[in-house]
């Protein structure tokens, strides 16, 4: 079993950014018929997404929200010793996003800066990452996660089309003495690749061109086969290593995938409507990052004034899950933005 | 959560008549899923989570792809024990 117990970590805040460009599924969708689209917005619970246009890459978002909470936060640049950035939607194949991000942002040379390919389970494997980093020597470590799925859906896909939207996120994790680990179970099924894929535009297929064949192809039957079978098991398996029960997590922070698998796996898995924030309507399914999302904009959306212990869970592309067990305390900063094309131009070096 | 009571072919075909938001009128064994509109992807994802729920059942691809009629749901049931005939 690939669980982890790591002690010695914080949260110091949280950070979230958007696009300022919403996308009413209703109002702007074309080429749908309206009752096609409300059934979609019941069923998958998104009416409004927020999406970039094309021009704003997931590090344009992690950018604003790491410069935004290292600001709030009071931590030096020179005091971060690692830049983890999450990513499906990286700026270039080479070099690593994380490299430009680490310029964009100022930080010392002193600092371990790398990308990690994952997608919808990227999340909690990003926190166990800094937790890792934490427990072997490093003192702060920011993890950035984005992701623009807006951009690889096609407009003829019915499928995918009007669930995605885009997101960047920030997180502040730090040394501090703690006798409560955070508790981790990453999980991989790798016959399920072709589940959720962009077929060209890798190196195996790099100039194909059949312009669908550069977007995404979602097989949803076999996604909610997959998430109906492996999610609840990686609920109960985190919890029975940190040894508790349901009712005894505050929060459970899904990766938002669409309101009816959710709702589907509360219900399977005895979680109440309160336990389990769902911010779908307002930013759609933002991959990954919408577990950082879901924090900021559903646990935190009235201040927290007492720690919380909170479930990351992260399940989808790969195919591959995973789960994070960690606490979140009274004082962590939590930030939540958009990003405009005028900001963009401003602040981007082209 | 389950409820693994087996149930009759009538109640059954109730029951996908309430999945695919029709009525048991409109259809029978011999209806077809290009003849049931609510028999869409979306109808299928239904169909999944509510054989999940009710009897723990969990179809994978090759299975779907060979479900075209009411009949080759009842099928489903029935080789899963749930169908009282």
């Amino acid at each position: 079993m690939s669980q982890s117990a790591l002690a010695n970590c914080r949260i110091a805040g949280i950070s979230t950014c958007v696009p300022e460009r919403i996308f009413d599924n209703l109002k702007d969708a074309t080429g749908f018929e309206e009752i096609e689209l409300k059934k979609v917005i019941s069923l998958a619970g998104v009416a409004k997404r927020h999406i970039s246009d094309g021009r704003i890459c997931s590090s344009d978002l992690c950018y604003k929200a790491a410069e935004d909470l290292i600001a709030k936060s009071g931590w030096e640049k020179d005091s971060i010793d690692g830049l983890i950035f999450v990513t499906q939607t990286p700026d270039y194949f080479l070099p690593s996003t994380s490299c430009m991000l680490h310029k964009r942002l100022g930080l010392s040379d002193k600092c371990a800066a790398f990308d990690i390919g994952l997608g919808c389970s990227g999340y909690p494997y990003g926190m166990w990452m800094a937790a890792m980093m934490i427990n072997s020597g490093h003192k702060r470590v920011l993890l950035l996660h984005g992701e623009t799925p807006s951009v690889f859906t096609s407009p003829d896909d019915r499928a995918t089309f009007l669930l995605f939207g885009d997101a960047g996120t920030a997180t502040a994790v730090e040394h501090a003495e703690s006798e409560t680990p955070w508790y981790f179970t990453l999980q991989t099924d790798g016959q399920g690749y072709a589940d959720l894929i962009i077929p060209a535009g890798g190196f195996r297929d790099r100039f194909n061109a059949d312009k669908r064949e550069h977007h995404l192809y979602m097989n949803g039957s076999g996604l909610f086969n997959f998430t109906i079978q492996r999610v609840p098991p990686l609920i109960s398996d985190t919890l029975e290593m940190a040894n508790k029960a349901v009712e005894d997590i505050d929060y459970f922070a899904f990766h938002q995938s669409n309101r009816f698998i959710m709702k589907h796996l509360m219900k399977k898995c005895g979680l109440s409507e309160t336990q389990v924030p769902v911010i779908l309507e307002d930013f759609g399914n933002t991959g990954g990052p919408s577990v950082a999302l879901a924090i900021t904009q559903g646990v935190c959306k009235t201040p927290i004034d007492t720690e919380v212990s909170i479930m990351l869970l992260g399940y989808g592309v790969g195919l591959s899950w995973s789960a994070g067990l960690v606490r979140l305390d009274a004082e962590a900063v939590m930030l939540h933005s958009e990003l405009s094309l005028d900001e963009l131009d401003e602040n981007r070096d082209e | 959560m389950s409820e693994n009571t087996a149930m009759s072919t009538s109640e059954a075909i109730a029951w996908f008549a309430e999945i695919f938001e029709t009525t048991e009128n409109e259809i029978s064994s011999e209806t077809r899923q290009q003849d049931i509109e609510g028999w869409d992807s979306m109808g299928v994802l239904t169909l999944m989570a509510e054989l999940d729920d009710r009897f723990s059942i969990n179809l994978d691809q090759d299975e779907l792809e060979s479900i075209s009629t009411i009949n080759d749901l009842l099928d489903v049931l029935r080789k899963n024990n749930v169908l009282a005939e």
